[in-house]
């Protein structure tokens, strides 16, 4: 995420347009990856990206600069998505449908790079899709937005050994499903 | 528990994660080296998830999502500026001034509502004991009026003497 001064946040905090946009600006791309590895899902993770930033949006005037405002994003939006994944999984069974997700939204790729880049992304969320909402937060903080043990346990307010435990079960749970497949 | 199933969790988390401390790391490599099992493990660990996680790029953010949360946060505030412009105009049609005795009277009404409709209850409760005293007085005597002509005052006529 790119850095945002107190002054753009308190500006934004009091209404002020532009203000909010370079918010928006600095912190979307950290808030709809994140929405989408949770939820697994294109469409989805753009409605939570957007409730995500009506809550910044209501809430930023409490923001007290007690933790970054990065950690206070991170926190919103995996709590956010992880509720939304809990939801939609109680509806129905999802299934991953990666040709109709190309379609919706997905960035234009050098034509050369394409297929490698689409096989990581239907490898990594084939993985994901395999967890449950809150072991899946804990694999995408921490393996692909690169936050420690104790950054995850700050985001989530959890304790810093359910961060382990979460991270342990889903990495038994992937080798489990890897030995299925290879069986 | 072998030294294997002790290690394991430590291997897929901590270890695996660049957490564990020194101590712990120098356990783990110290175990790797002479375990062929837990070396396959950590291998399948890194090749199996941590490698296609950590490798996904990231994805650009549709710009339809900053269309859509500009369309519904002008919505709201033309809300928000209706509802403050309704208000200003009650508020120019019946100035805070005004309101003041009549709110005033409707806190005092309020306030003593209550005591009054308690002490005018309590006032009929009285009366009504009262009543029914002398009904039971005057029952009483009628039905012994002949047997006690003779005796002393009755209870009724103590009450009216």
């Amino acid at each position: 995420m790119n850095d945002i001064s107190d002054d753009t946040l308190i500006a934004a905090s009091q209404g002020n347009a532009e203000a909010f946009e370079a918010v928006y600006k600095a912190a979307s791309g950290l808030v709809y990856n994140v929405a989408l590895r949770i939820v697994n899902n294109r469409e989805d993770a753009q409605e939570v990206t957007q409730e995500v930033f009506l809550i910044v949006y209501d809430k930023l005037k409490t923001f007290r600069f007690e933790s970054s405002f990065k950690t206070w994003v991170y926190r919103i939006t995996a709590n956010y998505a992880i509720n939304w994944a809990k939801k939609e999984s109680r509806i129905r069974r999802k299934t991953v449908e990666y040709d109709d997700t190309q379609m919706s939204g997905a960035p234009q790729e050098e034509p050369e790079d394409e297929e490698s880049k689409v096989q990581n992304v239907q490898a990594a969320q084939k993985l994901l899709d395999a967890l449950p909402p809150d072991q899946r937060a804990c694999v995408v903080l921490r393996n692909l937005e690169g936050l420690s043990y104790q950054e995850i346990a700050d985001t989530l307010k959890i304790n810093i050994n359910t961060v382990r435990s979460r991270l342990n079960r889903a990495r038994e749970k992937l080798l489990t499903l890897q030995k299925k497949v290879v069986v | 528990m072998n030294n294997c199933e002790n290690l394991r969790e430590l291997i897929l988390t901590d270890y695996l994660d660049g957490e564990a401390d020194d101590k712990a790391r120098a356990a783990v490599d110290a175990h790797l080296l002479q375990c062929a099992d837990c070396r396959s493990l950590l291998k399948e660990a890194q090749e199996g998830f941590v490698m296609p996680l950590e490798t996904v790029a990231r994805e650009a953010v549709p710009a339809e999502i900053w269309i859509s949360l500009q369309d519904r946060i002008s919505a709201r505030t033309s809300w928000a500026e209706r509802l403050r412009e309704f208000f200003g105009h009650m508020a120019g049609e019946f100035s805070y001034v005004k309101l003041v005795p009549v709110l005033g009277m409707a806190a005092v009404m309020l306030l003593t509502g209550p005591v009054i409709l308690q002490n005018s209850r309590t006032i009929q409760a009285k009366e009504k004991a009262q009543q029914e005293y002398l009904v039971g007085l005057l029952a009483s005597s009628g039905n012994s009026s002949e047997a006690a002509s003779d005796a002393a005052a009755n209870p009724i006529e103590e009450y009216f003497l």
